[in-house]
């Protein structure tokens, strides 16, 4: 019994010495390559933003009773007639409006612009002081020069207020250009980067009483200064922008830690409450100059939709939308081929067929911008 | 189905259910060795005397981890020889993942008997004395942790990295023994044993919560309530911000003899522990058995340092409404993130004393004596660790031959392998007595070859167990009848 023990014991010695050999690591034939590539996403920016949040209320944005939004732009001494700028006619006497025009500064931002902007209500103040005793009957030739087309104003000739002698020496007051009397609407949707105005001013005169003739023959004079309104009741037809800049991504000098090819994917997942009845599509391409061509496009798998409206164009709520962006290894690969990148951004109004929808300056959007970002974390 | 099986069924399938890893040397717990009543008092060798010389009289060696094997670190390639690591690009992260489980423990326990004393008083009494020198240590890496290094969070998104389960615990210290135990009827043996501690050095993970919640928005909650209670000689130096500037070891009280012994001592950080356990002969046969072995605790007061970690940041991104209202630029509003990121995980620095407790054994056995020398033994222990406890099951076939040979032959269900053939050998030669034992033999090995050497290396490293020393031993407490009859039948 113990020699069979023993020997037992023994085996399982020897079992323990030696064993069976199961593999055979030869650690010189180890590869040495080694990397971890984890998904790494986290919330990069957010935002509860309102409308007047970004745009504070200036000369040019002003937010009237309702919130209702709404561009001026002012010119001031558009008119200065002194009586000795019309001609010496004893019943009609005429001045001219020396052609002149009014530069809005829009000319970079045209330039960028494509698509169909519709403003369905805007209208110039003509604010005036008048001390002509006799009619001036007005007749403007306006045109408004967009980037490709031209479009007259349509205003029929309008004569201004007089004031009420002798218990008034001159009259301040404004006349309205607008939808009723001209083609302003379609004026301004041009948009217009110049408006260009010339025209008369005619003074017919009329038998006065005697009390009252030195007036009219005194020092009269005719200013004007014009103010042009454009709320933002609008409808936008892919409104496109359109900007180059550039290539801020390409790694010229080589320093750069982060590597664009060190990425096998980013992408940027973007959650957003829009409360703007505008919804929008963004679009980054990488562009190279010398040949012309877009080298890879990243765009959002889904626009962001704009808010629902109720019967007058106001957001009657807000809509949920998410997207993302996402940068693959190709996008990454044409990085240092590229010299430019354009950055396209595409504007609509709510509904399938753009509507009538009105900028408030409480609307808002809540948005979440997260990044996800796959690196390549090579530790050999 | 009987009652018995019913009862067997139910002890096996809670074994496999429960997260079988124990620490233990269920093969010792059978075999004729003085050292078996360090797993239950109230065993007994057949030996009168037995004394364990400092250093020699035994050494046990456990490791455990539940998760890894060599051959999932380093997987043989293409071509043939070639050897690639689990990081290699051509290597599935996911094969490597799938071998992670949600608690990833790592155990070690080394345990050195400095003096051994045992003696039969009386009829049935028996005295023992021990004193050891224990390292214990064990680490528990939640299973999110791996899956957030390799594939990151976002496949998180509407859910918790749930990192509550990281732990981890290391202690030295100094055990001193005294035992006793006796038969209280003729069926019943109950002994126990007090111990006293003096802990040398110890660091734990105190981990109420830690945790990040990632939500759909990919924004992350952290939450953290996490104590380091270290003892030792180490200095935390904080900065002005209340964060851990340097660890420093401190070796200063390493250069006078005094110093050192003052700190190898452990006299300032006093504990106690107690073993218990009792055998019951049910049959002539059949002797049933159980004990709690290592319930105490040790006060650490010598050389504290806690590291306090307590608080809840959400990371929601950069808030836009100050750029865009240009109240700030976005460097400013980044590096007010980062600031109150810094700031909600300031750590306090104290020095309160701390109790740390001893993970303990559970052992229920039973053993069937088939003949006068061998029987066969069922033993359950269960080791609590904290809030985790685990298990093994094993049956043996132990063969005793009064004081010259006892062998045991097992097989172990622990730590989610199925396979675990453990054996021991223990034989006398005049007073010295050997003893050699494993829980797991590694039956099968990998050879690693490099430039300069050949290593052989288990091929499975889930279980490495190994007891072995040396005994002095004296006397024989169970003799052989060698009266001849006075009758013989021819």
């Amino acid at each position: 019994m113990i020699k069979r023990s023993l020997l037992f014991i023994l085996m399982i010695m020897g079992l323990l010495i030696t064993g069976c050999i199961k593999e055979t690591y030869n650690m010189r034939m180890l590869s040495k390559k080694a990397h971890i590539s984890p998904t790494l996403a986290i919330s990069a920016v957010k935002g509860d933003i309102s409308f007047s949040d970004v745009v504070k209320p200036s000369d040019t944005v002003v937010f009237d009773k309702d919130k209702l939004v709404i561009l001026v732009f002012k010119k001031d001494s558009v008119i200065d007639l002194k009586l000795s700028d019309f001609t010496k006619a004893t019943i009609q006497k005429t001045a001219t409006i020396d052609p002149n025009s009014y530069d809005l500064n829009l000319g970079d931002v045209m330039n960028h612009i494509s698509g169909t902007v519709k403003f369905f209500n805007p209208s110039i103040k003509f604010n005036y002081t008048n001390s002509f005793p006799d009619p001036v009957k007005i007749s403007l030739n306006v045109t408004a020069k967009g980037k490709n087309s031209t479009v007259p104003l349509n205003l029929s000739p309008f004569t201004l207020s007089k004031p009420n002698l002798p218990v008034q020496q001159e009259v301040t007051t404004t006349f309205i250009i607008d939808k009723s009397n001209s083609n302003l609407p379609d004026l301004i949707s041009l948009p217009p980067e110049t408006i260009n105005y010339s025209g008369t001013a005619v003074i017919t005169s009329t038998v006065k009483d005697k009390g009252i003739e030195n007036y009219a023959i005194g020092a009269n004079r005719l200013t004007g200064s014009l103010e042009i309104d454009v709320p933002m009741d609008l409808s936008l037809n892919n409104l496109q922008f359109k900007d180059t800049v550039n290539n801020f991504i390409k790694n010229n000098s080589g320093d750069n830690p982060l590597d664009p090819a060190d990425f096998q994917l980013l992408r940027i997942n973007v959650s957003a409450k829009n409360g703007f009845p505008l919804g929008a599509t963004l679009k980054m391409s990488l562009y190279d100059s010398s040949t012309k061509t877009e080298k890879s496009t990243v765009e959002a798998t889904k626009h962001l939709d704009p808010a629902p409206i109720d019967g007058n164009g106001k957001a009657s709520g807000v809509t949920e939308t998410t997207t993302s962006f996402e940068f693959t290894s190709v996008f990454f690969s044409n990085v240092n081929k590229a010299d430019k990148i354009i950055f396209t951004v595409i504007l609509n109004t709510t509904g399938t067929t753009p509507q009538e929808v009105k900028i408030y300056s409480d609307y808002r959007i809540n948005f979440n911008a997260a990044l996800v970002v796959k690196p390549d974390i090579n530790f050999k | 189905m009987t009652g018995k099986t019913k009862y067997i069924l139910i002890l096996i399938l809670a074994v496999i259910i429960a997260d079988a890893s124990a620490q233990n040397s269920q093969v010792l717990y059978f075999m004729n060795l003085p050292q078996n009543h360090l797993l239950n008092p109230a065993l007994r060798p057949s030996n009168k005397v037995y004394i364990g010389l400092p250093g020699m009289s035994g050494i046990n060696l456990n490791i455990n981890n539940n998760f890894v094997n060599f051959n999932d670190v380093f997987i043989k390639g293409q071509p043939k020889d070639s050897i690639i690591s689990f990081l290699h690009p051509d290597y599935n992260p996911d094969k490597f993942l799938a071998k992670i489980k949600d608690k990833n423990s790592l155990e070690q326990e080394t345990t050195v008997q400095l003096l051994g004393v045992g003696f039969s008083v009386g009829n049935d009494g028996y005295v023992f004395l021990d004193i050891n020198e224990r390292i214990q240590g064990n680490i528990v890496l939640p299973g999110d942790l791996f899956r957030l290094a390799l594939k990151g969070n976002e496949g998180f998104a509407g859910k918790k990295i749930d990192l509550s389960s990281l732990r981890g615990d290391i202690k030295y210290y100094h055990e001193f023994g005294v035992g006793f135990s006796r038969n209280f009827t003729d069926k019943l043996r109950i002994g126990i044993k007090g111990k006293l501690l003096f802990g040398i050095a110890a660091a734990s993970i105190d981990n109420k919560s830690l945790g990040i919640t990632v939500n759909d928005d990919y924004s992350h909650t952290l939450d953290a309530n996490l104590t380091v209670n270290m003892s030792g000689p180490v200095n935390v130096y904080m900065n002005s911000k209340h964060n851990v500037d340097s660890v420093v070891f401190d070796d200063s009280r390493f250069k006078t003899s005094a110093g050192a012994t003052d700190f190898f001592s452990g006299k300032k950080n006093i504990g106690l522990g107690l073993d218990i356990g009792a055998t019951f002969d049910l049959t002539d046969r059949i002797v049933l058995s159980a004990s709690v072995t290592d319930l105490g605790f040790i006060r650490w007061k010598n050389d504290v340092t806690n590291l306090k970690a307590y608080n809840q940041f959400k990371f929601s991104g950069l808030n836009m409404l100050d750029v865009i209202n240009g109240t700030k630029t976005i460097d400013e509003v980044g590096k007010d993130m980062l600031d109150s990121l810094k700031n909600a995980f300031n750590v306090s620095n104290t020095k309160a004393p701390f109790t740390t407790y001893l993970p303990f054994g559970i052992s229920l056995g039973g053993s069937y004596n088939v003949t006068k020398r061998f029987s066969v033994g069922l033993l359950s222990y269960s080791r609590i660790i904290g809030k985790q406890l685990r298990e093994a099951l094993t049956l043996s076939a132990n063969l005793n031959l009064g004081n010259a040979f006892s062998t045991s032959i097992s097989y172990t269900a622990e730590n989610h392998r199925y396979d675990n053939l453990g054996a021991g050998v223990a034989f006398r030669a005049g007073i010295i007595q050997f003893y050699l034992l494993s829980d797991r033999i590694p039956i099968m090995w990998n050879k690693i070859k490099d430039d300069k050497s050949n290593v052989m290396v288990p091929a499975n490293w889930n279980t490495i167990n190994l007891r072995l020393g040396m005994n002095l031993v004296f006397g024989n407490r169970i003799r052989e009848k060698n009266d001849k009859p006075m009758l013989l039948v021819e």
